[in-house]
């Protein structure tokens, strides 16, 4: 029963000190400013089609899963900024879509797409579809 | 003759006639109570400035994050980034807008206040080898939510 009493007596006395130990608060606000830079960045020439040309370059590259899935939207990131080249080759399969404000982006072949965002050493989004109406297996290639 | 002599004793007893009044004094003791609620302010921060190149091989280090603190005088206080009797001190943080993680610190987490400013920084580290995101050269995080950050002093 001691020992019970003890121990309440010294919970007691800890909440007492815990209440006493904060006496008060107060608090203030900055702000964290981040500039990435990415000093390599080269613009490539225009092509004749008003497309960045393609440009190769060595680098480490990584892309997002999903890449072959419809819909799916790929994300590369390069390391020293290269432009990505994205050409079709025909007879390979290519699980792009259909539909969307299309412009004629892909040179003379039967491929047309739309480059949805493009800037230096990136492309977001790129659909494709056969400009003569068939359903054929397309690829996208994706060389950086 | 006569005349000067009866006005210099009627001012004599005009003099003794006073003293009289001006034996009797007293005193009384006054308590001055003083409730003195301690506190802190903290004076302005400065911005943490991160400058970051993607995949770079070295950690960054954040610049500025300099303030001032002022405590009453022999009070001990805590310094961190939450509102707890322990403050935590460290504040790890991805931001929204570039994608570049780091980890925000202190250069003392406790002090005694002295009355007068005290000196402390806010300390920043990002690692290395971070991709971020950025669609051009160079981007800012202008547009992140989470660059507002919360310091906390307990006491």
């Amino acid at each position: 029963m001691k020992a019970l009493t003890h121990r309440i007596w010294l919970a007691a006395v800890a909440s007492l000190w815990a209440g006493l130990a904060v006496a008060g608060t107060g608090s203030s606000f900055f702000n964290v400013s981040i500039t990435l830079n990415n000093p390599n960045v080269v613009v490539p020439p225009s092509a004749p089609g008003g497309l960045p040309a393609a440009t190769e370059r060595s680098a480490i590259c990584t892309n997002e899963t999903l890449n072959e899935q419809t819909n799916a939207m790929v994300r590369v990131v390069c390391g020293s900024s290269q432009f990505v080249s994205i050409t079709p080759s025909p007879g390979k399969p290519f699980l792009g879509t259909h539909g969307g404000a299309f412009r004629y982006a892909l040179g003379t072949s039967n491929f047309a797409g739309i480059l949805s965002r493009a800037g230096t050493g990136t492309v977001t989004a790129l659909r494709i579809y056969n400009a003569t109406g068939l359903n054929g297996p397309l690829e996208m290639l994706v060389s950086f | 003759m006569k005349k000067l002599i009866l006005v210099i004793a009627l001012g004599f007893a005009a003099i003794l006639s006073v003293a009289p009044a001006q034996a009797a004094n007293d005193s009384a003791t006054v308590n001055v109570t003083i409730n003195l609620t301690s506190k802190c302010v903290f004076g302005a921060i400065a911005p943490v400035a991160f400058t970051y190149t993607s995949f770079q091989g070295t950690a960054s280090t954040a610049t500025g994050g300099t303030f001032n603190m002022k405590c009453t005088n022999t009070m001990p206080y805590k310094i961190g980034f939450t509102n707890t009797a322990t403050p935590a001190t460290t504040d790890a943080v991805t931001d929204d807008a570039v994608n570049l993680a780091y980890t925000l610190g202190l250069s003392a987490t406790t002090g005694t206040g002295s009355g007068v400013d005290q000196a402390y920084t806010v300390t920043g580290t990002m690692a290395a080898a971070q991709a971020g995101t950025c669609l051009t050269a160079a981007c800012t995080n202008t547009a992140a939510t989470n660059k507002t950050r919360t310091i906390y002093v307990v006491y």
